[in-house]
């Protein structure tokens, strides 16, 4: 190498690059310098971050500057307003509300002794109540969560209760307000029944009413209309907590008009689809009547063109068959983490790129995930339980025939599913042979349940107000119980001899990437709920425990039933 | 075959490899068929089968014989739990070596008696999993070698022609069990030439070992180890196991084995049934047979000697044949799937940052032993886009082998990619190596301490099926580590040669790191040094073109601002991987993309790397004229 060149003192490159960085600062660094926060911005910090450390030493400090009840109502449910303006627009989950909503409560009870008197000073009562028939109770768990945090005294007396048993309470606690949840449609009914026995009785109490079933426009425009008290939709526990606070602050006028202004937008709106939909009725009445008057012919060209000439499979064995002692780490690999971790423990992506809500999912939802699959395995908290079995059948139109196996030419139970209108006029019935084939199908059925304890740990925790972890547990029992359907219908596909098509991948599962198809009662393609007296009758599921409620919902709730259909053709639909 | 001859020439090989043989049927559930009682048969440890050699051997022998009568080829010894771990739960850790003794010599008795000169019969050696698995933490690396290595030593002993380590759920346990023979050999003078090694792993329903290896990653950790072959059995039917046969006839290179459950097991009624009846299950195997190459085939739990002798009927005398071929790709793994050692368009991204000498961050969580942290940490690193994370836990003062457990047993399950393990120490290295089921990667060998040191590390590779990389360092007490091309070049090749002829590594399985050194210290020895890593890697590149090339990319820059870092380290790299390097350890989200890096700054970069202070023309790697400084009297 050439030495002493002219660039050895005029160029360096080492030089030149460190000038180059001189005033750029490193690009990764977001370098934030935490604030120092004042007492009432730490009290807020506390509520919206969920965070318990150092709690009671900031209440105390605050203790010196305010009354107790200032402390709660000025800067502690300031925070917990927060909480639900970010839980409303999606950027906060709900796990974490009910972290802030613990928090708020371990405030409360810090606060308590110091308070001159904080009974009678409540905000105002409520009593809530999952009506008659009914199982579902996280949602109204929620709003008694969200409400108590709020200064609000929640009687929450339970599922399946009946309106003289939510009379009786509101008639012992003289509150405010009555709130009623339901997750079933049939729920939805009994809501109104509830409402027309209350304008019998002379009751005008308010009444909120919330629940997956119910629609905002159902609920504003006709159960509005036939219950002589105020009738109010809540969304979710916020929503709640806003007409309460309307309602104690006597400005029930101002919901009123909102709802009156939304009907009206409505209104509009509909008459343009009630004139699409009055011509498609039009169509369909004439399709009904000519249904109505044909023979068998008739019946034959509005069958589906589901085909006829799949071959049947073989059964394993005809009648039912009860099974126990399964491993639950067979079962956990089941479970639909975006059922799980979506829908029952609301980790919704919200405003979250796919990447940042992946490595949010697997920063922080995953690490519970396997806490709580080991908790629920080490505590026995599971007692997965399956009954199952095979029956000879027969389609006759909309109907499906089972035959006793025994004695292959009786009729034992007959279902008669509805068929679709219009689109592929599908029907459950058409993936069988029918009867004019001369050939028996097989029909397969599941009763699947996780047990009762996951209900009773979960009420546990709710009691002892953990109420993520409730929220947890609750969740996993009942995708626990999906998770056990989804691998016993893989199971049920293995005996038939049709799991070849099975995707090697679970995932795929879930998106039905398998021969046939599994219905529940209640679901699109079967809703008539009913079916499961004769899915009772054929599977006898006490003997695992499982005993209908009478909307025939399955009690323990972590429970589920189905029909399993072979036909490739068989997927969901909606009627 | 990669393998050397020996593997394949045991009596029990060469009938493998001239035609298909049949294993029996189920062992297990043919004894709980038998009426036999808790008190007097079992010893008072019900369920403890493998009391009964002791207690039973005419049961034993009669089932033995009632597969051979219907014609396998082998039988199973009915030792499937006689090792220390398992028999110590029944307080009989010390009968292990003499159950095993005894269910060989039953096996041998029986085979021998059926053996002909055209259809000799064998004894395999059955090795369960056990109880309890290391991965799980319900046991260590070293109780379990020690309750396998009494039960091999049982096995050969009684006369076994083949150990069968079955019914496998844990990566660990496996690897684990063929060590433990191949000490029980040597100890009793023999080798695999005379005993060989079939593995028999168990795909559960959901596609994947219990713990959730997938086929591949299994076959990638099992691939360097001296077996004959490897296969399925257990869990599911012979339908369910179609598409990972399949896999393994296409990529295996050695043996494929395969012994089904008959169908799934169905819970009825508090009893166990399986459903598969003989016809159907020997129609599935014929396909395993005449597609997938499948040499060795049988029937596990509720398989009975019907299922055996419809089997026998459909092989007859039939080889093998496999419809499929290709090669594996060379790869490492986690506890769940392959990596592979070369990335398209890209380069084997190794994250830097769970290192106590190179991230504050993690030496304070380990400082605080806060193993969430940790965890969190790597999962970042994943996401960033590290394809395989380097664990070095090197701090002076603690117990090294103590944290690298408690890290890598974290790893192994909580993060899906695969592990370097990297310590100047022996010891922490293979306390790492024994807690990761996967294949790891070694970080790293060299000769600083002379052969002794290096050819210790190079065992722990081979031990432990893992790959290794070695600096470019000697003994050279003055020079050390390699500054020059022709130093970098020289030990690399020397390094290469010794662990392939001396210990049997493969090529690529050997990652050369050729060391970076800074050039960002103004002193003239450090302006070539980028220079000289680039030639070295292109002539260690050239030379030895199945050999990885890594190194540890970020000290080319080191003492410079962050941002400057950033720039140059990225710049470097790109040159790195036009001359050959196919792997950098390095802190996966501060490299940029060359589009995204300011011209200028990129040009200059280049001059520091190329030491461009002269512009000579001639002098080797400079860069094509067009890149060169066109402003630099501007610049200066």
């Amino acid at each position: 190498m050439p030495e002493n060149t002219a660039y050895d003192k005029k160029y360096d490159p080492l030089q030149a690059f460190i000038d180059l960085f001189k005033d750029i600062d490193s690009v990764g660094s977001t370098a934030e310098e935490k604030k120092n926060l004042t007492l009432e911005e730490r009290l807020r910090a506390h509520i919206i971050d969920g965070e318990k450390e150092n709690l009671h030493a900031c209440l105390d400090e605050a203790m010196e500057k305010y009354k107790p009840l200032e402390i709660v109502n000025d800067h502690l449910l300031d925070g917990m307003k927060t909480v639900g303006e970010l839980f409303g627009s999606g950027q906060m989950q709900l796990p974490f509300v009910l972290q802030s909503a613990e928090v708020m409560k371990m405030a409360v009870a810090h606060l308590e002794p110091h308070m001159e008197k904080i009974e009678g000073q409540g905000k105002g009562s409520i009593v809530l109540a999952t009506v008659k028939g009914d199982v579902h109770d996280i949602g109204k768990n929620l709003v008694d969560i969200i409400l108590s945090n709020n200064g609000y005294t929640v009687h929450n007396i339970g599922i399946k209760q009946t309106l003289p048993q939510i009379l009786e309470a509101w008639k012992q606690t003289k509150a405010d307000a009555i709130g009623l949840s339901g997750l079933l449609v049939k729920s939805v009914t009994v809501m109104e029944e509830n409402l027309k026995e209350l304008n019998e009785q002379g009751i005008d109490v308010p009444v909120i009413l919330g629940g997956a079933a119910l629609t905002r426009h159902y609920c504003e425009s006709h159960l509005r209309d036939l219950y002589a008290g105020k009738v109010f939709y809540g969304k979710d526990a916020f929503e709640g907590l806003r007409t309460m606070d309307m309602l104690k602050a006597g400005k029930t006028d101002l919901l009123d008009s909102e709802i009156a202004e939304r009907l009206g937008k409505r209104s509009d709106a509909q008459k343009v689809v009630a004139e699409a939909k009055a011509k498609k009725a039009e169509r369909q009445d004439a399709f009904s009547e000519s249904k109505k008057e044909g023979g068998a012919a008739t019946t034959e060209r509005l069958r589906s063109d589901v085909a006829t000439d799949v071959e049947v499979p073989e059964a394993p064995f005809f009648g039912s068959r009860v099974v126990e002692g399964l491993d639950l780490d067979e079962i956990y690999p089941f479970i639909n983490p975006v059922a799980l971790f979506r829908g029952q423990w609301q980790f919704k992506k919200g405003s979250m790129s796919p990447e940042q809500y992946e490595a949010f999912l697997e920063d922080t939802v995953h690490p519970v995930f396997e806490r709580l699959k080991a908790r629920l395995r080490d505590e026995n908290v599971l007692l997965p339980k399956v009954v199952y079995g095979y029956w000879p059948v027969q389609s006759d139109g909309d109907d499906l025939i089972v035959f006793d196996p025994k004695d292959p030419g009786r009729e034992i139970e007959r279902f008669r599913f509805p068929r679709q209108q219009s689109s592929k006029r599908l029907c459950i019935a058409d993936f069988f042979k029918s009867v004019d084939s001369g050939q028996k199908d097989v029909l397969g059925l599941t009763c699947v349940t996780m047990g009762e304890e996951v209900s009773k740990l979960a009420k546990s925790l709710f009691d002892a107000n953990d109420f993520t972890e409730y929220l947890y547990v609750h969740g996993m029992g009942v995708e626990c119980a999906e998770a056990l359907a989804e691998l016993w219908h893989k199971r049920v596909r293995a005996e038939l001899g049709i799991g070849g098509d099975d995707s090697p991948r679970i995932a795929e599962l879930f998106r039905q990437k398998y021969r046939g198809s599994r219905y529940s009662p209640g679901y699109p393609a079967c809703p008539d709920m009913s079916d499961q007296e004769i899915i009772w009758r054929l599977l006898e599921p006490q003997r695992i425990g499982c005993v209908l409620t009478e909307n025939w919902q399955i009690d323990p709730e972590q429970s589920t039933s189905a029909f399993v259909v072979h036909h490739p053709q068989a997927k969901y639909f909606n009627v | 075959m990669t393998q050397p001859d020996p593997l394949f020439s045991s009596r029990f090989a060469r009938a493998l490899a001239s035609r298909v043989l049949v294993l029996d049927g189920a062992m297990g559930t043919s004894l709980y068929s038998r009426d036999l009682t808790v008190h007097g048969d079992y010893c008072g440890c019900e369920n403890c089968t493998d009391i009964l050699v002791s207690t039973r051997p005419d049961v034993v022998g009669d089932i033995h014989r009632s597969f051979l009568e219907v014609g396998a080829d082998c039988i199973e010894t009915n030792s499937f739990g006689a090792n220390t771990l398992v028999l110590g739960e029944f307080d009989r850790a010390d009968k292990a070596r003499e159950y095993s003794r005894l269910a060989a010599e039953i096996a041998r008795a029986a085979a021998d008696a059926y053996s002909t000169a055209d259809k000799p019969r064998f004894v395999m050696g059955s090795m369960g999993p056990g109880t309890k698995l290391i991965t799980l933490g319900n046991t260590d690396w070293a109780t379990m070698l020690a309750s396998y290595t009494e039960q091999a030593l049982g096995l050969i002993e009684g006369g076994a022609d083949a150990f069968l380590i079955e019914t496998c759920q844990d990566l660990l346990q496996v690897k684990c069990a063929v060590n433990a023979c191949l000490h029980a050999l040597e100890r009793l003078g023999k080798n695999v030439a005379q005993v060989p090694i079939c593995v028999s792993v168990t795909i559960e329903q959901t596609g994947t070992m219990l713990l959730g290896t997938s086929i591949e990653a299994a076959a990638h950790a099992l691939r360097r180890y001296p077996i004959l072959s490897l296969g399925l059995n257990c869990a599911t039917g012979p339908t369910e196991m179609a598409e990972y046969i399949h896999w393994l006839g296409k990529y295996w290179d050695r043996h494929v084995t395969v012994a089904p459950n008959a169908g799934l097991p169905v819970l009825v009624e508090g009893r166990t049934e399986y459903p598969l009846k003989p016809g159907p299950f020997v129609e599935a195997l014929e396909r395993f047979v005449s597609h997938s190459g499948v040499g060795l085939v049988g029937g596990c739990c509720g398989t009975t000697p019907e299922h055996i002798r419809q089997l026998a009927q459909m092989v007859g005398t039939r080889p093998p044949v496999r419809e499929d071929r290709a090669v594996m790709v060379p790869s490492c793994t986690s506890l769940y799937s392959p990596v592979e050692y070369r990335q398209d368009n890209s380069f084997l991204i190794v994250g830097e940052r769970c290192n106590a000498s190179g991230s504050k961050q993690f030496k304070r969580l380990l400082e605080a032993e806060d193993w969430d942290g940790i965890v969190a940490m790597a999962k970042g690193q994943v996401r960033e886009g590290s394809h395989v994370l380097d664990v070095n836990v090197d701090y002076a003062g603690r117990d090294n082998a103590r944290d690298m457990r408690e890290v890598v047993q974290r790893l192994v399950r909580q993060v899906d990619a695969p592990l370097m393990i990297d310590s100047t120490q022996v010891a922490t290295i293979e306390a790492g190596l024994q807690c990761a089921g996967g294949k790891c990667i070694i970080n790293s060998a060299n000769f600083e301490d002379g052969e002794e040191k290096f050819d210790a590390i190079c065992n722990l590779a081979r031990t432990y099926g893992a790959a290794l990389v070695i600096g470019t360092i000697d003994e050279d007490p003055e020079a050390a580590m390699a500054r020059t091309a022709d130093r970098k070049f020289a030990i690399a090749k020397r390094s290469i040669e010794r662990a392939t002829r001396v210990h049997g590594l493969d090529e690529s399985d050997i990652f050369i790191d050729p060391l970076v050194l800074p050039i960002s210290t103004g002193m003239d020895d450090d302006r070539r040094s980028a220079l000289a890593l680039i030639e070295g890697t292109r002539r260690i590149a050239e030379a030895f073109p199945s050999v990885q090339i890594t190194c540890g990319l970020s000290n080319v820059s080191f003492g410079l601002k962050p941002a400057a870092r950033q720039v140059l380290n990225s710049v470097f790299l790109d040159e790195l991987v036009k001359a050959g390097l196919t792997s950098a350890i390095v802190h996966a989200s501060k490299i940029l993309p060359l589009a995204k890096i300011n011209e200028d700054h990129k040009r200059v970069a280049l001059h520091l790397i190329y030491d461009m202070r002269d512009q000579s023309v001639g002098g080797t790697g400079l860069p094509p004229a067009d890149e060169r400084p066109e402003q630099e009297v501007a610049l200066a």
